[in-house]
């Protein structure tokens, strides 16, 4: 199945790409984060060099792509190795990887059109997609006026729906603005910058913190400064209702530019290029003999991964997330490249589809 | 083990070992302390289908976890930290009123513009553009550490393994933030550092903690619960 897999796959993305399963952990660690180390094997080498059981493919894609510096698409497929809190530890992986290409809208669709064409080569016939795209919420998040780092706070959220509520429900929330106590405070409130960041250096120096090992002193002083603004900002209602309503948006996909127009008259939000990208893809997916009814958008659907830049998705057979994937544009970036790597892929889940070819075979 | 033999793992050391004889024996279960201090077993006076062994307290965390005695003595956070799906795996009988600390997370008091988990977001959200790196928390608490940013929603740091004195990784240039246990919060004021106002990740104290892995029968189930409820008397 894996073989016969990956051959469909090297037709549309031929570029040879070998990824071992020894893994170095360090990339991993700095762009997954913390969370993804409970889920990798770890172990090193005799000097002391930490590795890990490869837990995917994208990474090490991206890290060899960047030795190169061109268009290019990669197929891969194998086995993964991530810790579960019961069962196997094993899985069977494949899926696509296109970097390097201007065109996002088209190399999205080409994504999107791929991944079906390789379910219905492993004979799923019942896949449902859900659709989602972090720039949408970006855009609306700009609109409501925020001060920058709530805005950022709200746009890091996106995807966990229950941090974003209790966000929401404290910028609505009309908590007085406590008195200055403290130096620092009362600094701040002065607006006096060049006496707080000395008073900052001067703590730094009692604590034997050196100044360039961290966070530097004029950062600390701006942002405690800045940080009034925010105390003192509030989400009015209407802007509020906006962002709930926003968020509670969910429709098949060929509807959507339709629906988002209509909210962004209603609310006089301005989706920007956005929208206007949002709704490209689909005329390109429509051109790639794609059939859009089995696919929903969801405004709401998001990945709490700092790379993610636009559109996400998950597929489903039934209740079974077979595969998913998205636009990740800031990954490369990330990893240390110095200019910006335009990515979008996707990842099957084989075992996943082996459960749901037995499903439909029950069916 | 043997069935009908209800088996208590107590601390062998320091202040936790004197703690927790004491207040066994205000329950009125007076352990016989043996007469060579290094001997690891011991009994319950007047009963034969008790024994109590003496073990360090990370160790009676890892026996609990593998089901090796039926009950222990030990703090909440070594609990919470070494046994993998505690609630499942263990159950908290008795507070027993000792042994209290917390595990907090602490910044550099330098840092004047974060008191909130919600600052240290914003802050561990900049580092990565502003530094080159992700913001570093020392600790030995990977998992309570883990859980609670994740609870957060923060996802964009790194954990540096803290072998012997967490609170001195800032100074020392090795992290910016720690995760640690303080009873009072002098060591962490000593440091120059501060706990987050909603930084109490775990208030803990010793607790005495009946393993479910174990081979529990209808004796030492009833004599679980006569052990639990002599504390509760």
């Amino acid at each position: 199945m894996l073989e016969s897999l990956l051959q469909h796959l090297r037709r549309a993305a031929p570029d040879p790409v070998s990824v071992n399963i020894l893994q170095p952990v360090d990339p991993f660690l700095e762009t997954a984060g913390e969370e993804m180390r409970r889920r990798i094997f770890i172990t090193a080498d005799n000097g002391g060099r930490p590795l890990c059981l490869r837990p995917e493919f994208t990474i090490p894609i991206c890290l060899s792509h960047m030795e190169r510096n061109r268009t290019a698409r990669y197929a891969y497929g194998g086995t993964v190795f991530r810790q579960q809190r019961a069962g196997h530890a094993e899985f069977r992986q494949a899926g696509l990887e296109d970097l390097g290409r201007k065109d996002s809208v088209q190399a999205d669709a080409d994504c999107v059109a791929d991944l079906f064409a390789a379910l219905a080569h492993l004979k799923l016939t019942n896949v449902t997609l859900v659709l989602g795209d972090q720039s949408l919420f970006g855009a609306v998040v700009e609109d409501l006026g925020l001060p920058t780092a709530l805005a950022d706070r709200l746009t890091r959220a996106f995807g966990k729906p229950d941090i974003i509520e209790r966000m929401i429900g404290s910028m609505e929330s009309d908590t007085p603005v406590a008195q200055p106590v403290t130096e620092a405070e009362k600094l701040a409130a002065a607006g006096e910058r060049a006496k707080l960041i000395a008073h900052v250096e001067a703590l730094m120096a009692t604590a034997s913190i050196a100044p360039k090992s961290g966070r530097a002193p004029a950062h600390i002083a701006d942002r405690m400064i800045a940080r009034q603004t925010e105390a003192r900002f509030r989400l009015d209602a209407d802007h509020a209702a906006m962002l709930r309503a926003y968020l509670a948006l969910s429709c098949p996909l060929a509807d959507a530019p339709a629906l988002l127009s209509a909210f962004a008259s209603t609310h006089g939000v301005n989706f920007g290029d956005g929208l206007t990208n949002f709704t490209k893809r689909i005329q390109a997916l429509k051109s790639l003999d794609v059939h859009l009814d089995c696919m929903t958008y969801r405004a709401s659907f998001g990945r709490n991964l700092d790379y993610y830049s636009g559109l996400l998705f998950d597929a489903y057979s039934g209740a079974i997330n077979v595969a998913g994937g998205g636009r990740y544009d800031h990954l490369c970036t990330l990893l240390g490249s110095k200019s910006p790597v335009p990515a979008v892929g996707f990842s099957i889940q084989l075992d996943r589809v082996v459960e749901a070819l037995k499903e439909e075979a029950n069916r | 083990m043997s069935s009908d033999k209800l088996t208590i793992a107590i601390p062998s050391k320091g202040r936790l070992r004197q703690d927790t004889l004491d207040r066994f024996a205000k329950a009125g279960l007076i352990i016989e302390v043996p007469s060579d201090d290094r001997a690891y077993q011991t009994v319950l006076r007047g009963r034969n289908d008790v024994e109590i062994a003496f073990m360090s307290a990370s160790e009676i965390a890892n026996e609990l976890a593998a089901g090796t005695v039926h009950m222990g003595v030990t703090g909440e956070d070594l609990a919470r930290e070494k046994i993998a799906d505690t609630d499942n795996t263990v159950d908290f009988d008795v507070k027993l009123g000792f042994g209290h600390a917390d595990v907090v997370l602490a910044v550099p008091q330098a840092w004047v513009d974060v008191n909130t988990m919600a600052d240290l977001d914003d802050v561990a959200a900049e580092y990565r553009a502003r530094y080159g790196r992700r913001l570093r928390v020392a600790t030995k608490y990977w998992q309570l550490t883990q859980g609670w940013f994740g609870d957060h929603g923060i996802g964009v740091y790194r954990i540096v393994e803290s072998l012997g004195a967490t609170e001195g990784a800032p100074a020392a240039g090795s992290a910016d933030a720690i995760v640690d246990i303080t009873s009072t919060g002098s060591t962490i004021r000593a440091n120059h550092l501060k706990v987050l106002h909603d930084g109490v990740i775990l208030p803990s104290q010793a607790n005495l903690i009946a393993a479910k892995p174990a081979p529990w029968s209808p004796q030492t189930q009833a004599l679980r619960a006569e052990v639990v409820s002599a504390f509760k008397a």
